[in-house]
């Protein structure tokens, strides 16, 4: 055991040994915030982008239900008439986004919407042929979505904090 | 030998203002701490709530007291426009500001772009932002705004209630 001749100074070794304490709490607790709030915010421009891509999604979903209507009142429920007007109504949408697969059964149109992050969302549609005149009433089940998800874009994962910009930040808030 | 026991006053002296000059730092990085957590805490909640009201509208929930949902139940209509308001608690739970002081407030604004008489459907720009109405601990902006989320959806004609204050 280490014996010291005088106890002179020992009160500020005592408090160093605190404050240096306190100080690594201090940043191991503003470190940790950061880092979820980091996490947070990564959350939120994730949901921005989902429904950024989704909207160009639930647009043209809302013109293919509007084209669907407008067929169906001008087929006077004929299922013949009602199918020749949904495939040349339908040719309006054909985009480099949208693009549209013509079979005699049904009708497959495929969204494939991008955004400048690299996220990409996709949209399968399927537009049956009716079997029977008497089945135009039924709206529901004109449309059956198959696909509608985002595929979300590589994530690089960054272990080193980024100081200067926490600095920033805390002075925003 | 008594004598040599304890801590001399100059000793003393020396510490307190050791402690007093550096726990100025040291209370500013434990506030940094617990304002970065205050942040977080807002910004997951105002996201939840955020798709939350999203998602319902979506859904073809209207806006107004018939509502399953409770957020959408307790929207105010703030103008004859398609402007929706709502007090949020601190646990981001609709209050009624008369009783309760509200530490958020939710707007919601639906602008209609298109609209269908044949199918009765509606293309909407739906915008959805959460304002923080007190300032941070040692900070003085209030109403600041913690998160934003817009959309577009085909909704029905009748989603808006008649709710108005």
């Amino acid at each position: 055991m280490i014996k010291f001749k005088t106890r002179t100074g020992s009160s500020s070794i005592l408090v160093i040994l605190l404050v240096v304490t306190m100080v690594v709490f201090g940043v191991l607790a503003m470190m940790s915030s950061y880092s979820g709030l980091k996490m947070a915010r990564k959350t939120a421009q994730w949901t921005q982008d989902y429904y950024e891509l989704e909207s160009k999604a639930e647009i043209m979903l809302y013109d293919i239900k509007n084209i669907v209507h407008k067929s169906i009142v001008a087929s006077n429920t004929t299922n013949q008439d009602y199918w020749t007007s949904l495939n040349r109504a339908l040719q309006e949408l054909d985009s480099s986004e949208v693009t549209l697969t013509y079979d005699s059964d049904e009708i497959i149109v495929k969204g494939d919407f991008v955004n400048s992050s690299g996220d990409r969302f996709l949209a399968l549609l399927t537009l049956e042929n009716l079997a029977s005149d008497t089945d135009i009433a039924i709206e529901e089940d004109l449309i059956e979505i198959n696909t509608w998800k985002l595929i979300p874009r590589e994530v690089e994962y960054e272990d080193a904090i980024e100081f200067k910009d926490l600095e920033v930040n805390i002075e925003n808030d | 030998m008594n004598k040599k026991n304890g801590f001399t006053l100059i000793e003393i002296i020396i510490s307190i203002g050791i402690v007093s000059f550096l726990s100025v730092y040291l209370l500013q990085i434990f506030i940094t701490a617990k304002n970065l957590n205050e942040v977080t805490y807002d910004l997951d909640n105002a996201v939840i709530v955020s798709k939350s009201v999203m998602e319902s509208l979506s859904a073809g929930e209207k806006i107004g007291p018939d509502s399953d949902d409770i957020i959408l139940k307790n929207a105010r209509k703030l103008s004859d426009e398609l402007i929706y308001t709502v007090k949020l608690g601190d646990d981001f739970q609709p209050v009624d500001s008369d009783f309760v002081d509200s530490s958020y407030i939710m707007n919601i604004t639906l602008d209609l772009v298109d609209s269908s008489e044949l199918s009765n459907m509606g293309l909407y720009n739906i915008s959805v932002d959460i304002q923080r109405e007190k300032p941070y601990f040692l900070k003085s902006s209030q109403n600041k705004e913690i998160y934003a989320l817009n959309a577009s959806k085909g909704l029905l004609l009748d989603i808006g209630g008649d709710t108005s204050d």
